[in-house]
């Protein structure tokens, strides 16, 4: 029986199954609240900006097509298209959050405890990440948490881009084989 | 509720629920992306003279790149030969090439529009922005290229569809599958580089579109002989965000670059009236007497709510039975204004033409014991990955086959009701193409509630001609019972 893939729970996100998009969020939340940490340095405005990234994932859905990458590489594409609008307006976007109507949610003590431990669930798969073939690693720790091109990237490890985007999708195929158990 | 990311999930699954996340023209369970002729009333702006104007010559550059589509998955895979650029040109409000269609078909029996820039006979996307490293080229899409925005092709070969888009960016149209998509500014362009895009195929019979002017005037143009296509091109910006924006009750969804890829949203959007050769018009804008009724109906539905404070405090986010409620209300107050249902579509920005001109396929249509077969479901163990998700395998074999995007096996699932479970869960059975004779294994999500489940499995032959769309209960609305199933989860 084939395996439920994560592009296949987007798909379905996109057509309108509210448990294929629980799916998605409790997979991918430790490491898109782990990035936001990292990229913000501070556990109320990582939480907001994580609760945009994944309202504007939804709004984009539909358009994610998997020929064009994973489902880690598409969320963190829009995650550091956030932050960087964030940035620009000196405020965490909310619009993908006003645009689905949703409420503001308010963060408590017990909320930002909560990021201490979604983050440290995210150990693993820093442990994960170490033990990926190196240049597996290499290229997925520049695409994907560094954030740069594939061709800053190419340049630097001396490969084409073609062979980064490589190494990049079998890096995080690996990591979800080992994160789910295979 | 337990925390603030259990709070954001259940907001957000709620909002799927809702189908808040699709454009408005997928939200109905029965209207799928580029099917109905759903043109909603509003305002448009047309093209304004140059803001920050780009160079007005462009070379071409390298092709652009895309990830290789699958000929039997989703849309399916550009047909060679088959791709038509369109006359159509319009021109951009900074300058440089105009942007055009492209129609191809696709193995999936879709016709589907590449949107670009035009230069020398070629479409593509501008090195500007962030693009293409801002070599000022125009750099081609392949014809092989299939877009997002894709309909049925009837039997004469015409297509119907129409799209809005609220923030497109000005180098780069396409929806997100090429690889020089990367470096544009897609989600942080600055205002001027942003457009407003409305398009579609409005048929063979279709000869004008009306459409408001930012200045309140009605105007005309031209759809393009033999296919009805239409192309109009905005600059995004606050007044025609707001323009495009507020819906027939006020609501404001608001067009931020952020927003890219679900608008319009209800109440906003281009035509007010399509026009046909044989001189019939399908009118899309509401009469003076409809809106001063609506106001009336305003002005009532005002003073009930001021009456009844504990219903307005919900009305931003209504549980289901307020919903309910509000509904009824409406309609009341509707009635008691004279208002009729077609009266409520328009005012609420969702009135239809009919897809004028449409041919249907000639296919006998098949019975209940041409496809009917024993369907089984297993509960999945849990595991690690999929930790709090019920998982069922529903498996039969399929009797008929799925060639095009036009046909499918749906599915859909009723259980125990319990908190953030909705009513049931259903949709379409994969996304491509389904042999006759194969084994069909398909993981459904049900919300994780003890109890027994009751599903039903259906099979739509022709959607097109069954004038419906995805979403349907399995067995009713042109779909075929193929089977049913019950299942428990302990």
């Amino acid at each position: 029986m084939p395996e439920l893939e994560h592009a296949e729970v987007v798909a379905r996100v996109a057509r309108g199954d509210d448990v294929a998009f629980s799916v998605l969020y409790r997979a991918y939340l430790p490491l898109v609240l782990r990035w936001a940490l990292r990229a913000t340095g501070d556990r109320e405005v990582a939480a907001d900006l994580t609760a945009e990234v994944f309202a504007a994932a939804l709004l984009a859905s539909r358009r994610y097509r998997p020929e064009a990458g994973p489902v880690a590489a598409w969320l963190f594409g829009i995650a550091h298209n956030k932050l960087r609008e964030s940035r620009r307006r000196r405020r965490v976007e909310d619009s993908a959050r006003r645009r689905l109507g949703l409420e503001p949610v308010a963060l408590t003590d017990a909320d930002l405890e909560r990021v201490d431990e979604l983050v440290g669930m995210d150990e693993r798969l820093q442990a994960l990440i170490a033990d990926l073939p190196s240049e597996q690693r290499d290229a997925l720790i520049g695409r994907v948490i560094d954030e740069r091109s594939y061709g800053e990237i190419a340049a630097e490890l001396q490969c084409s881009e073609s062979v980064v985007r490589q190494r990049v999708s079998r890096g995080l195929r690996a990591l979800r084989s080992e994160m789910e158990g295979k | 509720m337990s925390d603030y990311f259990d709070q954001v999930e259940q907001g957000m699954r709620e909002a799927v629920r809702r189908r808040a996340h699709l454009p408005w023209y997928a939200r109905s369970p029965r209207i799928r992306r580029g099917r109905a002729l759903v043109v909603v009333l509003a305002a448009l702006v047309v093209a304004t003279p140059a803001v920050g104007a780009v160079t007005n010559w462009f070379g071409i550059g390298a092709p652009d790149h895309f990830p290789a589509q699958s000929p039997t998955l989703n849309d399916g895979r550009a047909l060679p030969r088959t791709s038509q650029l369109l006359a159509l040109r319009v021109p951009d409000p900074a300058g440089g090439p105009p942007w055009g269609m492209r129609l191809v078909r696709s193995t999936r029996g879709e016709t589907c529009i590449q949107l670009g820039r035009v230069e020398n006979g070629r479409i593509g996307s501008l090195g500007i922005d962030g693009a293409w490293h801002n070599d000022g080229l125009l750099h081609p899409f392949p014809i092989t290229t299939i877009d997002d925005y894709c309909a049925a092709t009837d039997a004469a070969g015409n297509a119907f569809e129409n799209v809005g888009e609220s923030a497109f960016a000005n180098a780069y149209p396409a929806t997100g599958t090429s690889r020089s998509q990367a470096g544009v500014c897609e989600l942080g362009c600055p205002g001027a580089s942003m457009r407003i895009v409305f398009m579609g195929l409005l048929g063979p019979d279709a000869t004008r579109i009306t459409y408001r002017a930012p200045d309140g005037s009605l105007r005309t143009e031209k759809t393009s002989v033999g296919d009805g296509a239409y192309l109009l091109v905005f600059p995004l910006d606050d007044r025609n965000c707001s323009l495009y924006s507020q819906g027939p009750y006020g609501g404001n969804s608001g067009c931020a670059p952020g927003d890219t890829g679900s608008s319009p949203e209800e109440g906003i959007g281009a035509i007010t009236a399509i026009s046909y050769r044989d001189g019939h018009v399908c009118s899309l804008h509401p009469s003076r007497k409809l809106l001063a009724a609506n106001r009336a109906f305003k002005a009532s539905a005002a003073s009930y709510l001021r009456a009844h404070p504990s219903l307005a405090r919900h009305l931003q986010h209504p549980s289901a039975r307020q919903e309910a409620v509000i509904e009824s209300l409406r309609k009341r107050l509707l009635a008691s204004e004279h208002l009729t249902p077609a009266d409520l579509l328009m005012l609420t920005g969702l009135a239809r033409c009919p897809r004028v001109g449409y041919v249907a396929e000639k296919e006998k249509p098949l019975t209940r014991g041409e496809v009917a077969t024993p369907i089984s479901a297993k509960v999945l163990p849990a595991t690690q990955a999929w930790a709090g998700v019920v998982r069922v395998d529903i498996t039969f074999i399929a009797r008929q086959p799925v060639t095009t995007t036009s046909s499918w096996y749906e599915f859909y699932i009723a259980g125990p009701s319990c908190p953030g479970g909705g009513s049931g869960v259903g949709g379409q059975i994969g996304v491509g193409n389904i042999r006759a004779g194969q084994q069909i294994h398909y993981q459904a999500l049900p919300a994780d509630c003890k109890g027994v489940y009751h599903g039903l499995i259906g099979y739509m032959q022709d959607s097109e001609a069954a004038n419906v769309t995805g979403g349907v209960i399995p067995g009713k609305d042109g779909s075929i019972l193929v089977g049913r199933v019950s299942f428990t989860i302990h």
